[in-house]
C-alpha cells in the first residue's frame, strides 16, 4: 500500500510518517516556502519525503500557487496566476532535492474549482504542454522535464505497485 | 510529451457533478450554462477525456472521493464538516459508486485501470511520447482520497487486495485538513495506516 500525505495537517503528517514505514507520496502538494499555509509542505517536510523516496505532484489550484488568495474573491487577472507559478513550485522541490527525481505533477484541475481558480494560461488541461516551454526557459533539460512530466511517477509506481 | 497527472477527481466529476467527461470541455461548459447551473466552477471546468488525450495526459491517478457535493452551493470542503457524509456507510457507498463509474468507462474502452507493475509498463509504452492511437485508453491508478469509505481498519485490506486503492489516508484528512488545521490522526484513522 502507498500512503498519500497530501491534505495531512502538520501533526497528522508527523504521526503518519512515524507510524507507517511503507512507500509515501504527495499527490497534489505545493511548497509552503512560496505559499504559507499548512496545506503546503515545509522544506523540512519535503526533505523528509525525499529521504523516503517520495514523489511530489505540483497542484494547479490557484490558492496553492500564489500567496494570499481568497477563494471566491481573488481573481486570476489581479494576481496573474499562471503556469510560471507551477514552475516555481516544481523548481523549489528540485532545488531542495538537488535533482529532478522527486518533482512531478498532480494538477487537481477538476477538484471543485474551474478556470476562475486555475492558472490563467490553462484554458483546458490540454494546455499542459505549455509548462514544458517554461521549464526549458529556466534551464531544465528535456530529460529533466520528462522526469517531471511522467518519469518520476512511472518509476515510483513501477517500484510500488503489486506485481 | 507524455504527462502523468497524479491527481484528478474524475469520478467525483462524473457521478457527483453529473458531467459527461467524454465531451469536449467547451461542450460541458455550454451544457451547464444552458441548464443554468449556478455555483462555483459550473460552466468553467477544464478537464475532460478528449482534453486529456489532446494534452498527452495519458496516465495518472484518479480518485475515489467521498466528498458530498451540493450542486447549488460552493464546494463544501471550504466549510468545516459541510461536505462530509454523516455516516461512514454513506461514504462507503459513494466510493463504491465512483469505483463502478471507472469500471463502466473501462468497459467502454475510455479508461484502463492500472493495478500492477505490468499494466503500468504496458500503458506507459502505449502512451510513449504522449501520443497514442485513438483506441488506446487513458490509464489510471485508483486512489482513495480521504479514508472515510473505510468503515473499519480491516477493510483497508479488502480495498487494497481488490487493488482498487493506493493511498487511503487516515480518517483525519477531510475533517481537519484541506486548509490544514493542525489536527492529528483521529483514533479510527490510526490503525488504517499501519
Amino acid at each position: 500500500m502507498v500512503l498519500d500525505v497530501t491534505h495531512l495537517a502538520d501533526q497528522a503528517f508527523d504521526e503518519a510518517l512515524d507510524k507507517y514505514d511503507g512507500p509515501v507520496l504527495a499527490s497534489h502538494h505545493n511548497c509552503r516556502a512560496l505559499v504559507p499555509d499548512q496545506r503546503q509542505l515545509t522544506d523540512d517536510q519535503i526533505r523528509r519525503l525525499i529521504q523516503r523516496g517520495a514523489v511530489i505532484g505540483a497542484a494547479f489550484d490557484a490558492w496553492m500557487l500564489v500567496p494570499r488568495w481568497v477563494r471566491g474573491k481573488t481573481t486570476v487577472e489581479e494576481t496573474g496566476v499562471a503556469l510560471r507559478h507551477v514552475a516555481d513550485h516544481i523548481d523549489h522541490v528540485c532545488q531542495v532535492a538537488g535533482n529532478c527525481r522527486h518533482a512531478a505533477l498532480g494538477t487537481d484541475l477538476d477538484g471543485g474549482f474551474g478556470a476562475e481558480q486555475s492558472p490563467g494560461d490553462i484554458e483546458t488541461i490540454a494546455d499542459l504542454p505549455k509548462l514544458v516551454v517554461i521549464l526549458k526557459s529556466r534551464g531544465y533539460s528535456v530529460a529533466d522535464i520528462e522526469q517531471i512530466a511522467h518519469g518520476n511517477w512511472i518509476r515510483f509506481f513501477g517500484e510500488h505497485l503489486p506485481d | 510529451m507524455l504527462f502523468f497527472d497524479a491527481h484528478l477527481d474524475l469520478a467525483w466529476n462524473g457521478v457527483d457533478w453529473n458531467r459527461d467527461l467524454k465531451l469536449e470541455v467547451a461542450d460541458i461548459r455550454e451544457r451547464e450554462k444552458a441548464l443554468n447551473l449556478k455555483g462555483k466552477a459550473r460552466g468553467a471546468n477544464t478537464v475532460s477525456y478528449p482534453a486529456l488525450r489532446r494534452g498527452g495526459v495519458g496516465l495518472g491517478i484518479a480518485t475515489l472521493l467521498a466528498r458530498l457535493h451540493r450542486s447549488d452551493q460552493a464546494p463544501g470542503f471550504q466549510v468545516q464538516g459541510f461536505n462530509r457524509y454523516e455516516d461512514m456507510a454513506g461514504a462507503f457507498g459513494s466510493a463504491r459508486g465512483q469505483l463502478a463509474y471507472y469500471e463502466a468507462l473501462q468497459e467502454e474502452g475510455v479508461l484502463r485501470l492500472i493495478s500492477t507493475k505490468g499494466q503500468l509498463a504496458e500503458m506507459a509504452r502505449a502512451w510513449n511520447g504522449g501520443v497514442a492511437t485513438a483506441e488506446t485508453p487513458l490509464g489510471f491508478i485508483l486512489s482513495m482520497e480521504g479514508a472515510d469509505p473505510i468503515i473499519h481498519p480491516r477493510q483497508v485490506e479488502s480495498w487494497w487486495n481488490a487493488r482498487r486503492i493506493d493511498a487511503p489516508w487516515p480518517r483525519t484528512v477531510e475533517r481537519n485538513a484541506p486548509g490544514g488545521n493542525g489536527a492529528g490522526c483521529d483514533a479510527p484513522g490510526r490503525p488504517g495506516i499501519r
